[in-house]
């Protein structure tokens, strides 16, 4: 309403103090952090663009280093200090402190910020349009990681502050889709996944089932709350008339571990590999410094997901996988067949599988509940079957190793067929059928909407009555499920 | 062409969730919403009078509706019950009896989840009536040292409650969280679980018709019905079905946290419980605690929240019944009363084998 009449300073100024009272919400005492990160960096911004000092390097340098220095405050301290008491026998006692919400996140898109500017890559520099860059709250909580050069353009632009239907009527759609996946599928596959990864906690040994149901169920979790939050970031934004970059985009159905992480929180990945990878020297040193900076990207790609030495391994795991990946491709060289119809589909179940079992890492609370689950997986903690079986095998089991407490006991009595079914729903969604990039592949969803795969006609959405109807059944199915619902995954990164 | 989309799809979105509050309102199963059409009243009465018992089915009747009607005709007993689905099945009536060397005859006023607010209203309304019992015997949870863990009571009956705390001179300084109540009415008649609930129970009346309060045939006690049983002295017989998948199904080894999130006890809470205890032994009534046992799997799970709690409660439990002189049975611990693991229903119901031997556990 404000942006209809003109007043576009009032309109972005109503939404930066939204966006803020959003970020307050949870916690008012960390307001002033994110807004003491705003004005540092877009001073060190404006001095960098406006070429006031000549040591535009050392320049450069400080405000990277500040970023580092309170992400590094927030997030590591404690990790740090755990560890050093216990390399060197020290009792050195931090007081624990409360991770700020999204600070990975407002500090990588910053940090991403100050590099161009130093490049000379981003011009404008409106305060009130870099305070909304930072704090638009669509994607201010959990990315996408949006770069100046992005968002400044679209926000420079008049027709963006007034209220367009058809732009209402796709985000509304995306949005609601995106809340569904989140509060009916993802919180549904929490249910089975946690009591696996909390029994794993406390120390019991996860049997061949369970394991995998766990695990399975986590992949589907991770896929479904990280997907439905990415839907609803770009829903919310396209109602503002602005389009996010796109930051997911079916990754099971990658058949390698490459594909993988670019359809996997891709502007996460082109972040690692602008600011991190490239600067490492990239693949421009011969095979080995190459490897060398895969692993220490994914090393540290690791350690933005938290503070911890499960998201150290997990991000070691995946490096080692892309290595393997890399190797490989050198090896059969470019003149290798293609893959046959049946060998893509063993790519992507192998490229899935690999993934499911790094997650373990990635969700176990320490190494030992991880290390159970795995052993569980690879059937080295026995394989317990339904009580239905007893009378029919019995006879012929005499060890431990099969024992007749239920699929998973772990889940519960009785959960075993629930499960299988959720599970393989869950996989048939993320294998078979199309994203809502191809649904919506008419309407430009993203910034970069070049990587739809293919387009489905019959089902491609349009602002039809049909496809209103759904859309109002799946909007109003999935605020009747708002009741039960978690967090979402990605908040605590 | 946008704008219609909009509209139908708002449309539509509104119509699933007036459809999820209209069902909730009008079947209503827990009866938060509306008078249920049969009265809890005359369920008591018939209840009272019957032979082997009522049905008693979990989506048509309130249960703290009826065993409030129940305690205000409490009549001769020597002792009346009131706690949680744990002490549900503690009964003279059956042939199982429990409790048979303290307690001749049994009324059970227990109620599911019962929270601090539904043992001092219960008991209230028990010893208000014409003819006290002898001894009031409280199942002691692990979550009942909170005021204001839960709201059901608020529906069934907030005026008792008030009443009693009138009695124990503490109006002044609770509040009756009437408005977090009516916040908690309004966001369940968006609820998709109580949705399905009010579902199966249209379903349910779908193919049988309305309800009517029925009596239960004789039946075998150790096998159950076809749905679950108040036998008159307000204990329950579970149904056929929840007594056999009892014996199917394993009991997790990990179990949901039940109420007991959050702090262990809240000492405003027992300094009313004392209060609440102390004025039932001046109405010459004698108060006694019992703890029933959750299942070794739990035990076994360190990290339990459930477990945790026990742990700090149940010494409490035992050092308030020192300092106002009152027996406590039993334990939360299944060794101590003896029960082994397959004397369980769930994680945190032990069957009646196990509960009868809390008869020989007064420690």
């Amino acid at each position: 309403m404000i942006g209809k009449k003109g007043h576009h300073r009032i309109a972005i100024s109503w939404l930066v103090g939204a966006s803020l009272f959003f970020y307050g919400w949870w916690n008012p005492a960390y307001l002033g952090l994110i807004l003491f990160s705003i004005l540092f960096n877009y001073s060190i911004g404006v001095m960098l663009v406006k070429k006031v000092w000549s040591h535009e390097k050392s320049l450069l340098f400080i405000g990277i280093s500040g970023n580092i220095v309170l992400l590094g405050y927030f997030k590591y301290a404690n990790f740090f200090v755990d560890n050093l008491n216990l390399a060197i026998g020290l009792d050195f006692n931090l007081k624990t402190i409360i991770l700020p919400l999204a600070i990975s996140f407002f500090t990588f898109q910053q940090i991403a910020y100050l590099v161009d500017a130093y490049k000379g890559k981003t011009r404008e520099y409106n305060f009130l349009h870099y305070c909304l860059f930072v704090t638009f709250f669509p994607q201010l909580i959990a990315g996408p990681i949006v770069h100046h050069k992005e968002m400044m353009p679209q926000f420079a632009k008049d027709w963006v502050y007034k209220l367009n239907y058809d732009h209402l009527a796709i985000g509304i759609t995306i949005f609601a889709v995106g809340l569904f996946k989140k509060v009916v599928l993802a919180d549904q596959f929490a249910l089975y996944a946690t009591p696996v990864f909390n029994g794993a906690a406390s120390g019991e040994q996860s049997m061949f089932f369970e394991a995998w149901f766990g695990a399975l169920a986590y992949s589907l979790q991770l896929y479904f709350d990280f997907s439905g939050y990415s839907d609803m970031a770009i829903g919310l934004s396209r109602m503002f008339n602005i389009r996010l970059p796109l930051n997911f985009n079916s990754p099971y159905k990658a058949s390698n571990i490459i594909d993988f992480w670019r359809r996997w929180h891709i502007t996460l990945s082109a972040f690692l590999r602008e600011y991190l990878y490239i600067p490492l020297g990239g693949n421009r040193h011969g095979k080995f410094i190459r490897y060398r900076n895969i692993m220490a990207t994914m090393l540290l790609g690791g350690l933005w997901h938290g503070a911890g030495w499960n998201f150290i391994i997990w991000g070691g795991l995946h490096g080692a996988y892309l290595v393997l990946n890399h190797s490989w491709r050198t090896l059969i060289g470019t003149s290798a067949v293609p893959l046959g119809k049946f060998a893509h589909i063993f790519m992507i179940f192998l490229t899935f599988i690999a993934v499911t079992a790094a997650w373990v890492f990635f969700r176990a609370e320490n190494m030992d509940a991880a290390m159970s689950i795995l052993s569980g997986m690879i059937g080295l903690n026995g394989i317990s079957l339904p009580n239905q079986f007893y009378p029919f095998l019995s006879h012929m089991v005499r060890s431990d190793y099969i024992i007749f407490n239920g699929l998973a006991p772990l889940i519960g009595g009785g959960a075993g067929k629930v499960t299988i079914c959720w599970l393989v729903g869950g996989l048939f969604v993320v294998w078979i059928l199309p994203n809502v990039q191809q649904w919506l592949t008419h309407y430009s969803l993203a910034l970069d909407s070049s990587r739809n795969e293919r387009q489905i006609s019959w089902l491609s959405w349009r602002p039809t009555k049909v496809w209103a109807v759904m859309a109002g059944l799946v909007l109003g199915f999935a605020l009747l499920n708002l009741k039960k619902t978690s967090q979402f995954l990605y908040f605590q990164f | 062409m946008s704008k219609r989309y909009l509209i139908i799809l708002g449309l539509f979105a509104t119509l699933v969730l007036s459809a999820a509050v209209s069902v909730n309102i009008v079947y209503d199963p827990a009866g938060i919403y509306r008078v249920s059409s049969n009265s809890s009243k005359e369920y008591a009465n018939r209840l009272i009078q019957s032979h082997h018992g009522l049905f008693f089915k979990s989506h048509s009747w309130n249960d703290r509706k009826i065993k409030i009607e129940l305690a205000q005709s409490v009549g001769e007993v020597d002792c009346v019950i009131i706690g949680s689905s744990h002490a549900m099945q503690l009964s003279s009536f059956r042939k199982k009896s429990s409790l048979a060397e303290m307690c001749e005859k049994i009324f059970n006023l227990a109620v599911s989840g019962a929270l601090l607010e539904d043992h001092i209203a219960l008991s209230f309304a028990a010893t208000n009536s014409n003819q006290k019992p002898n001894k009031i015997i409280f199942c002691i949870d692990p979550w009942v040292f909170h005021i204001g863990k839960g709201l059901a009571w608020q529906n069934a009956y907030p005026d008792v409650y008030m009443n009693a705390l009138k009695e124990l001179e503490q109006v002044d300084t609770l509040t009756t969280n009437s408005d977090k109540f009516n916040s908690a009415k309004l966001s369940n008649l968006l609820s998709l679980e109580y949705t399905i609930r009010s579902i199966k129970k249209a379903m349910f009346l779908a193919a049988n018709g309305k309800e009517s309060i029925k009596d239960a045939p004789s039946f075998d006690e150790e096998v159950g019905l076809e749905d679950s049983v108040l036998l008159p002295d307000g204990s329950i017989i579970y149904s056929a079905k929840k007594i056999d998948n009892s014996k199917v199904f394993p009991i997790p080894l990990i179990e949901p946290t039940y109420l007991t999130e959050g702090t262990y006890y809240d000492l405003n809470a027992l300094d009313l419980y004392r209060r609440h205890i102390r004025s039932l032994i001046n109405k010459g009534v004698t108060p006694v605690f019992l703890l029933t046992p959750y299942h070794p799997n739990v035990w076994a799970n360190i990290n339990s929240k459930n477990r945790l709690t026990m742990e700090v409660v149940e010494p409490l439990i035992r050092k308030l019944a020192n300092q106002l002189e009152i027996d406590v049975l039993g334990s939360f611990d299944p060794k101590v009363i003896g029960c082994k693991p397959n004397e369980f229903m769930d994680f945190q119901h032990a069957t009646i084998d196990c509960i009868i031997r809390i008869k020989n556990t007064k420690l």
